[in-house]
């Protein structure tokens, strides 16, 4: 067989990059080095472990530290990382990736495959998307020190995507830690990265510093992928859960960057002189997600009958202020992607009470109490679910808003007794297959026979027809509703004005900026 | 110039007098104000406070919504209206609980010298702990609502009036007539009802004022944090936690709470300063 | 005299066992298991089980309380489900920020509430007197934090002259801490300094009436040296007092203050907590704080029979 170059996103149409402009560098003056880069951050996470945990912010700062084999470039193409290269054979069951030579972790040794299949073994085991990759894989081992194979027992064409996402990432650790850690957060944090862990100081900050042994690529930066050798010398996230705290503190130059800015101050930010304003577009999506197997909504024709009653123009406008910010889009995907379709998407936004009435008539409804689940944590979903209830509340639910802490929000949607709809965002994902509800072991648990067959067929497509079995997969979506999606949001960050080289990012990565002085 | 001064002092004292009834009067005013508010909401403004009206969100005060929108495009006149309900409810509650038990601890520690030692020292161990941080700790097992606010500040604001009840009863209970009740026979039960209780019944209302003024305060800074009443409830503090967020483009979300709140606690302390120096003049210069 | 002090010492017992009482008894306000709650709903009966015996949670309500107190007294608030480490660690790592920002509130505090106190006092009945008087209930009626909103609006949003948030190492530099502490420190000391005022105020009102104060005034003793030599000196008790207490309600604020300007302190780990589900760091905390308090108050009392040497016990 012959070597690809992660193939089947190349198709990508030459619009996607009109669409992803805002990933070219925001000013292209002389980089400077040195300095410390303080970025506020919307709170403290749980761990740095980011194989396991599925938080963007524990993505954010720990890709500073890990590394994965795989990334991906500007246009979402999965380049490699830490491997060399690699092949696929045996019809797309074979995948026999080559490490780069020389890299060392921040412990001083080098990594090898025996460093890659603890970790990678871990990874399947522990991450939620590891785990759904580890469906596929029967063996991952290492037929010498630079060489890795993985083998799966039927074709799973997004494999190189798992392997290269950020977020719940097959990240590399080192051998020990990686087979000592078991469920639990390593209790060392060495990495390959361009940014070394240094301390953390919970609340307070938590600080990595510039590699100086760092194993840079030669390519140049292009996305994730290419060289990523810092130029700030020490990086601190600082935990800044109030967002108004975040946008003075920058206003103030506490802070060079803040991400997470509630978009309703975009107007006023963006004719302050003394800030930049940045907006990441796409960024995500906002999720309402059903409890399919137990009480009021694990009847589909409830679940409808929800559908059906939204208005997201409110819904959305209320969470993001100005539509600047956001987009009304039943399609998964922008336009211009891909995976861009409009199948089944008239179920969107359909603002019909009166259908909605039918439904819940033909369901049977009879004012049972329909637990809506949300968090004060975040405040455009609470804006969201609030919105929502109304909505549900004069299309004849009776509807129960339960505002937890975030924390218990996530335990609390992993029990089915406990709530029949859940708010949540998605981040912008490179390929459906790493949509977290369509997965059966995903909170809301959507196991049906025919979404899996589709899904099965999806993951297991050849490139050329992969677009097409995702319409039939999001066809599905609107007619079973596992899921709402409220409609497609882009992210507001600020920063200083020294903050300078800057490349947008759901998931900010902050080797490529530096402060100019 | 010894007569003078007396002369002078006690023209004062007359006119000092005037002064704290117009204290009274004024704090009396205030707070009848913010009850009436409380009372006819629903007569002073026919908005619903929880309705949402996204298009209209974050408005400046105009003639249909003399406060402005908050951010889902609430009348934010509305919900002070009802938060105004929500504060008086919450402080008159806590000032129930609070004057019952305080006062029932106080007279029995006042009374029975065995009991004392025990209650007051009980007191005492729950006034070691600042109000406020007492008050998250209890919301932070009991969790966010209404009626577990009343409870947490009911029982953080408990010992101090039993303080001043205390001794209140300590004093009395050592004057003749309250020995003479005891000499012919009168139940303890009937002595701390009959000639004790009228006797600590001034402390008992200035006590009672400036706690009401405390949960007001204090039921802001709760829902301010987060840890109060839940988000949707309209409430000062909790209106001011969302205006945060707005507080340079909505001012208006910012302002009205955070005055209503300081008229409030403004009346309610003029009011408990004014009865004090009518009820308690031992307290005057305080 | 010693006879008092040792008195005074030995009373502070009981008060530290009722608010070793209370604090053990914050978590089992909540209905339902400990144990469940911290955990979340999400625990397996095997965790919830090993966090029971952990916790002790499965013995009499008495032993476990005895436990507790034990580790107590050996100084072992028990652990941070949240942040991996002993409470009285995670509660020393937040110290500076806390006992600064209190310090600092206090000076201010102090700073506004005693020299108008002593003003009023000697205007009495004036207009300055009422200026003062109603300006102090006026900042008592203020919620701290929408003071401090207000000052970060003005000081650091549009005059950015002062940080807004967050906090520096007094290792990092004295002028630099001290700056980021200017805001929070107005925020929480001005609310607080109308009782300061009063107590001065009505102590100085008493001093001042006194035989002596006003033979000294008799004698020509011009009135700045009157009140700052005599009257000052006498009124400095029931200061002293209200100063201690002042401290716990600074103590209070701080963790509403420490929010606002999110600087990381006890306080806002204390509110953190909440929303993680911390039991243990709550309970270390409130506990830290109260007998903190005690101690003040028991030093204030020490410290009476030292400064006014007429209180005869």
């Amino acid at each position: 067989m012959t070597r690809r170059h992660a193939g089947w996103t190349s198709i990508l149409l030459a619009t996607v990059l009109a669409l992803f402009m805002a990933l070219s560098p925001v000013n292209a003056a002389e980089p400077k080095s040195g300095g410390i880069l303080r970025f506020a951050t919307i709170g403290e996470p749980p761990s740095l472990d980011i194989q396991v945990v599925a938080s963007d912010l524990v993505s954010t700062i720990a890709q500073h530290i890990f590394e994965t084999l795989f990334t991906f470039d500007s246009s979402f193409d999965v380049v490699p990382l830490l491997a060399e290269d690699y092949t696929i054979t045996e019809n797309g069951t074979l995948y026999t990736i080559k490490l780069r030579q020389g890299v060392l972790f921040h412990n001083g040794k080098e990594m090898t495959s025996a460093d890659v299949v603890a970790s990678l073994n871990r990874w399947k085991d522990v991450s939620s998307r590891g785990k759904i990759a580890g469906d596929y894989i029967t063996s991952i081992t290492a037929p010498d020190k630079y060489t890795v194979r993985l083998k799966l027992k039927s074709p799973f064409s997004p494999l190189l995507s798992f392997l290269a996402f950020q977020n719940t990432a097959a990240a590399i650790y080192p051998k020990e830690i990686a087979e000592t850690a078991g469920v639990n957060p390593p209790k060392e944090y060495i990495g390959t990265g361009p940014y070394v862990f240094k301390e953390w100081r919970p609340d307070v900050y938590i600080r990595v510093t510039k590699n100086p042994n760092y194993a840079a690529r030669t390519e140049a930066p292009n996305g994730f992928g290419g060289n990523r050798t810092g130029y700030v010398d020490e990086i601190r996230f600082i935990p800044v859960p109030e967002v108004a705290t975040r946008i003075a503190g920058v206003q103030s130059g506490e802070y060079d960057f803040a991400d997470q800015i509630s978009t309703d101050q975009y107007a006023r930010l963006k004719n302050d002189k003394k800030i930049q304003t940045i907006i990441v577009k796409p960024y995500g999506f906002g999720e309402l997600i059903f409890n399919k197997t137990k009480g009021l909504m694990s009847n589909v024709k409830m679940r409808q009958a929800a559908l059906a009653a939204l208005d997201m123009g409110e819904i959305m406008q209320a969470a993001y202020g100005t539509p600047d910010f956001y987009d009304l889009e039943g399609s998964f995907y922008p336009k211009g992607t891909i995976w861009y379709s409009s199948v089944g998407t008239s179920n969107y936004n359909q603002k019909d009470i009166a259908k909605a009435k039918r439904l819940m008539q033909e369901a049977g409804y009879k004012g049972e109490t329909f637990r809506v689940l949300t968090s004060m944590q975040y405040d455009y979903l609470y804006k969201m679910s609030l919105v929502a209830a109304d909505q549900w509340e004069k299309a004849g639910f009776k509807v129960e808003l339960q505002v937890v802490d975030w924390a218990t929000l996530v335990q609390r949607r992993a029990n089915p007794d406990q709530y029949d709809v859940f708010v949540t965002s998605h981040g912008f994902v490179p390929d459906p297959s790493l949509i977290t509800f369509l997965s059966s072991q995903y909170a809301g648990w959507w196991a049906d026979a025919t979404k899996e067959s589709v899904l099965n067929r999806f993951n297991s497509a050849d490139v050329k027809t992969r677009s097409g079995v995702w319409g039939e997969l999001q066809n599905l979506i609107y007619e079973q509703v596992p899921a709402i999606k409220t409609g497609d949001f882009f992210n507001l960050s600020i920063a200083s004005p020294k903050f300078q080289g800057y490349v947008p990012s759901v998931w900010p990565a902050l080797w490529t900026v530096w402060l100019d002085r | 110039m010894e007569q003078v001064v007396t002369t002078n002092r006690s023209w004062a004292r007359v006119r000092r007098l005037m002064e704290k009834r117009r204290l009274v009067f004024v704090g009396g005013a205030i707070i009848l104000v913010i009850l009436l508010m409380a009372v006819f909401a629903g007569v002073l403004t026919d908005i619903d406070p929880n309705k949402l009206a996204v298009a209209k969100r974050l408005r400046p005060p105009s003639a249909e919504h003399i406060m402005g929108t908050d951010e889902f495009g609430r009348d934010v006149f509305s919900r002070l209206l009802y938060g105004a309900r929500l504060s008086m409810t919450i402080g008159l509650s806590v000032v129930a609980i609070s004057t019952v038990f305080g006062t029932l601890l106080g007279l029995v520690a006042g009374y029975y010298r065995a009991a004392d030692n025990v209650i007051m020292r009980i007191m005492d161990g729950m006034m070691a702990f600042p109000d406020i941080l007492l008050a998250i700790a209890m919301m932070a097992s009991l969790g966010p609502s209404v009626a577990n606010v009343v409870i947490s500040l009911g029982t953080v604001c408990t010992p101090r009036v039993a303080r001043v009840v205390r001794s209140a009863a300590l004093t009395i209970r050592e004057t003749e007539y309250v020995e003479a009740a005891r000499a012919v026979g009168v139940r303890p039960g009937a002595i701390l009802l009959k000639h004790v209780l009228p006797n600590a019944v001034s402390p008992i209302i200035v006590q009672a004022t400036f706690t009401f003024a405390n949960s007001v305060l204090a039921e802001a800074s709760l829902s301010f944090l987060g840890v109060g009443v839940p988000p949707y409830v309209p409430s000062w503090g909790m209106m001011l936690s969302s205006a945060r967020s707005y507080m340079v483009q909505a001012s208006w979300m910012m302002i009205w709470p955070g005055l209503a709140i300081v008229v409030t606690v403004l009346g309610l302390n003029l009011l408990g300063d004014g009865l004090r120096d009518m009820l308690d003049p031992r307290l005057r210069n305080l | 005299m010693e006879r008092y002090i040792l008195k005074r010492v030995l009373s502070v017992i009981p008060v530290l066992l009722v608010v070793a009482v209370v604090v053990f008894a914050l978590i089992h306000l909540t209905a339902g298991d400990p144990a469940g709650i911290m955990l979340g709903d999400n625990a397996t009966p095997e965790d919830i089980a090993r966090l029971r015996a952990e916790l002790g949670l499965d013995r009499p309500l008495i032993t476990q309380f005895w436990i507790w107190f034990r580790n107590l007294l050996r100084g072992d608030l028990g652990d941070s489900i949240f942040l991996h480490r002993p409470v009285l660690q995670a509660i020393i790592e937040r110290a500076e920020p806390t006992l600064m920002l209190t310090a600092m509130s206090l000076l201010v505090a102090v700073l506004i509430g005693v020299p108008t106190g002593v003003i009023s006092a000697v205007k009495r009945n004036t207009w300055v007197d009422r200026l003062f008087l109603t300006t102090g209930l006026l900042g008592a009626s203020i919620p701290s934090f929408w003071l401090g909103l207000g000052l970060i609006y003005v000081f650091a949003v549009n005059l950015a002259k002062l940080p807004s948030a967050g906090y520096q190492p007094i290792a990092d530099g004295v002028w630099g801490c001290l700056r980021y502490l200017i805001l929070p420190s107005l925020a929480l000391g001005f609310p607080n300094s109308a009782l300061i005022t009063r107590i001065t105020r009505s102590s100085m009102l008493d001093v001042l009436d006194q035989d002596y104060v006003r033979v000294a005034r008799a004698k020509g003793l011009s009135v700045n040296k009157v009140v700052l030599k005599h009257a000052l000196r006498n009124a400095l008790v029931p200061i002293l007092t209200v100063v201690g207490l002042t401290f716990a309600t600074l103590m209070g604020g701080a963790v509403v203050t420490e929010t606002v300007f999110n600087i990381p302190g006890v306080g806002r780990l204390v509110v953190q907590s909440v929303t993680r589900r911390d039991y243990p760091v709550i309970q270390g905390i409130v506990l830290v704080i109260a007998s903190l308090y005690v101690f003040i108050n028991l030093v204030v009392d020490v410290l009476y029979t030292v400064v006014d040497p007429r209180i005869k016990y």
